[in-house]
């Protein structure tokens, strides 16, 4: 059960779309993907594949996008990313990034929902559960989901540490392949 | 005799304690947000964090529909009151206070009328010790919940 239709049933309501004011920004010129990577809550949620990941994207002659980094101040800064937005945007304005992005990438947090509810294309990694928190909204063409067999890996932590590092698990390279295949780059 | 003192003597007579005395700012501070309002009110609470009261705002369309005489009142932490900014179906966004925690206090008990009709706390079946969402990832639902 998704956390939306857990709020739902709990109030005995129906699910629409959500709704995000949108501030505009200054967007890149260049066309662009989002990068969503440092979770301030825990370990659980701490990949250790982004910079690799980054770089497998920009070292590809036919990726011709801008990485917009975005969330915390306190991200990892990574190769070959634009960390113009990062700890600079209000609600409103990442909501605005994101609707604009040609993918969005990152772990299980609320600029996933974001790009669902503007129905972006989106490669999202998960510690526990995609079941639990997907892209409610979007059209399951447009979202890979990555996570590991919970029967052969072990159980989600369900805490802010995570003794199984679970989505550490996760191949970077699924996670580049899913992006380039979203994107329509062989 | 203040609201707060009347809610103390309440859960004196009912519990043989009275209200802890930091209540006393929390509980002024949600008269005084309500206090131009003579409708019927509910008050979702949503605590934390953003993708909670992001997902929230997918509910309000489907309350102002089942409920089209209150008006809506939504709780949360101040670092998240602008993503209800806006939003046509809140009338108005109200700074979590602890004392939101306790039904009999926003609902009424006893002598006590309560703030609100109606109080909807989702949150607590998703943000206490007991996750009761939390299935292995196979329940399923067997109707439609989509507007």
């Amino acid at each position: 059960m998704h956390l939306v239709e857990t709020y739902a049933l709990n109030c005995g309501l129906k699910i629409e779309k959500p709704h995000i004011k949108l501030e505009e920004i200054e967007l890149p010129e260049k066309k662009y993907i989002t990068l969503h990577t440092h979770c301030e809550k825990g370990t659980a949620r701490d990949y250790k594949n982004w910079n690799n990941i980054a770089l497998e994207l920009v070292s590809n002659p036919n990726f011709d996008f801008d990485i917009v980094h975005i969330g915390n101040i306190q991200s990892e800064r990574l190769i070959g990313c634009n960390d113009k937005y990062l700890g600079k945007t209000n609600f409103h304005q990442l909501a605005y990034l994101i609707k604009n992005t040609h993918l969005h990438l990152g772990y299980d947090s609320l600029p996933v929902h974001m790009a669902s509810h503007f129905s972006r294309k989106m490669v999202v990694l998960y510690n526990a559960y995609s079941q639990h928190s997907y892209p409610y909204w979007s059209n399951p063409e447009d979202i890979r989901l990555l996570e590991v067999d919970y029967e052969k890996e072990g159980r989600p932590a369900y805490a802010y540490t995570d003794p199984l590092d679970l989505m550490n698990k996760i191949e970077y390279t699924s996670v580049v392949n899913s992006v380039l295949e979203l994107l329509g780059i062989k | 005799m203040s609201t707060f003192e009347l809610m103390s003597k309440q859960v004196m007579a009912i519990h043989g304690s009275p209200l802890p005395d930091h209540f006393r700012d929390q509980i002024n501070y949600i008269e005084k947000e309500l206090e131009e309002d003579s409708s019927k009110k509910i008050l979702f609470a949503m605590p934390q964090s953003a993708g909670d009261v992001f997902l929230s705002t997918s509910l309000f369309r489907s309350m102002q529909d089942t409920y089209p005489e209150y008006n809506i009142y939504v709780a949360t932490r101040l670092e998240y009151t602008s993503l209800l900014e806006d939003n046509p179906y809140v009338y108005k966004v109200l700074l979590w206070q602890d004392c939101m925690a306790a039904q009999a206090i926003m609902m009424g008990s006893s002598e006590w009328k309560g703030f609100f009709n109606v109080f909807f706390t989702p949150f607590t079946v998703t943000q206490t010790e007991y996750m009761n969402y939390i299935r292995n990832g196979q329940d399923k639902i067997a109707f439609d919940l989509r507007y």
